[in-house]
């Protein structure tokens, strides 16, 4: 069925009001030079004809606040992490999720999950311990059907399991433990 | 008088049941459900009634709903069998790409055509009587030919549907773009307006922001109070979702909505 042209020129400037919310450089682009940011993208003179019309405060406002938004979300669910290195976790989320859409409304595990991985391939002030904690948390958020947990893991590990896990979780311990041996490296 | 069901009440709210005459869950976090969340569901329902409130269908696309979507809110739907259903007046994504949270559609023609047009489609798939939401609005579009309230009276009045008056929404719109809500509130349907939201927000570079984070201010009860006296919503719901306070803070604001609520029941029995 073809749209008729209101909706298509509506479907436009949709597509282009989510980039410049969701992406610092489009939107920097878009306001220090409307005419050529507008230009270049493949929509019609009706869509660009109102997206002119943007007001740059409200644009600004409005992508910070879906940034604080997931922020406020993930920092929830990373909350262990997020209270030990308040600074650095405000600062890397930002440049963060600068350069990585928002997953959507509602689903913020992934996000926190995504942006939990990248963390952790940085060095940061976290002890062994957190570290762990950290990354069980982020096991738990990829997989919300399951739940991890692990009750010893200094040494002497011997079943690293709460009593509700699903038989297959066990199952996987135990065969990292066989593994590996003993030690915190075990659960991965 | 009800509660929007959040994982952190889990425990405190079957202790207070008493208290909570039904829920509001989230949607989208029971698609595809998993056999935890398919037990949550059945452990809820058995103690309360529940009503399913869309997030991601994205009412307000010109590209229209996503199948995919609509079809997991319609096995959610008919799982629960719900008195009605709830969706915001918002789009959520376009071109393929996740806002990540509501945002406000232009108050225009085009706007009400494509929101009917996907409204339509939902209520097609989903026999159950749809209630729309409005949402707070950070960005206004100088195209719009229409304001709010003409609009969302337009929109139900085409469509049929019932509203999701969401009080501390409109409380945050009027402090915002500067308005009397109480004027918005003489030019609704009335008969149309079948559930309420109230919580509080925040204050940010001095704009109001609908974070559902802090105890409901005095300015909103007033604003619930006054909805409360005008017209005979079914439903109540307070949708804390962050910051959350021990539950005890939590059953006092629902007994102080129950109080409005009953006061409002004892005028029309007298009258």
């Amino acid at each position: 069925m073809t749209e008729p042209f209101e909706w298509t020129a509506e479907a436009e400037v949709q597509d282009t009001l989510v980039r410049l919310w969701t992406s610092d450089e489009a939107r920097a682009r878009f306001l220090s030079d409307r005419e050529a940011y507008l230009a270049e993208q493949p929509i019609s003179a009706a869509a660009r004809d109102r997206l002119w019309l943007l007001d740059a405060g409200q644009l600004d406002g409005f992508a910070m606040s879906l940034v604080q938004k997931r922020f406020s979300q993930v920092r929830a669910l990373l909350f262990d992490v997020a209270t030990r290195i308040p600074a650095e976790f405000d600062s890397r989320f930002s440049a963060w999720a600068a350069a990585h859409p928002p997953a959507p409304s509602q689903h913020h595990q992934d996000d926190a999950r995504r942006f939990g991985l990248t963390l952790l391939k940085v060095p940061l002030a976290l002890d062994l311990r957190d570290r762990l904690r950290w990354r069980l948390l982020l096991l738990n958020l990829e997989r919300p059907g399951w739940r991890f947990g692990i009750t010893r893991f200094a040494h002497d590990v011997r079943c690293p399991t709460s009593s509700d896990l699903p038989r297959r979780v066990t199952l996987v311990v135990w065969w990292s433990l066989l593994r590996f041996g003993r030690g915190v490296r075990v659960i991965w | 008088m009800g509660l929007g069901f959040r994982a952190p009440f889990r425990a405190d709210l079957f202790l207070n049941a008493s208290r909570v005459d039904f829920l509001e869950i989230v949607a989208d976090h029971y698609f595809d459900p998993g056999p935890e969340q398919l037990a949550e569901l059945e452990l809820l329902r058995r103690q309360f009634p529940l009503i399913p409130h869309g997030l991601t269908l994205s009412l307000g696309s010109a590209a229209g709903l996503r199948s995919d979507t609509l079809r997991r809110l319609t096995d959610l739907v008919e799982r629960l069998e719900p008195p009605w259903w709830s969706e915001h007046i918002a789009f959520t994504q376009a071109g393929g790409q996740e806002i990540g949270h509501l945002a406000p559609v232009p108050f225009s023609r085009a706007s009400l055509d494509i929101l009917c047009r996907n409204i339509a489609v939902a209520r097609a798939a989903i026999g159950t009587p749809l209630i729309l939401e409005n949402i707070t609005y950070q960005t206004t579009f100088p195209w719009s030919d229409l304001d709010e309230a003409a609009f969302l009276g337009e929109l139900l009045d085409r469509t049929g549907c019932g509203l999701l008056l969401d009080v501390t929404n409109l409380y945050t719109n009027s402090v915002n773009h500067r308005f009397d809500p109480v004027r918005f509130l003489e030019r609704l349907p009335a008969e149309r307006i079948v559930q309420l939201h109230f919580v509080g927000g925040h204050w940010r570079n001095g704009e109001l922001i609908d974070s559902h984070s802090q105890p409901t201010p005095e300015e909103v009860w007033q604003l619930l109070a006054e909805v409360l006296r005008r017209f005979p919503v079914k439903g109540v719901i307070l949708e804390r979702d962050e910051n959350i306070p021990p539950f005890v803070e939590i059953t006092a604001e629902l007994q102080r909505a129950r109080g409005l609520w009953t006061a409002r029941s004892a005028v029309e029995a007298a009258s």
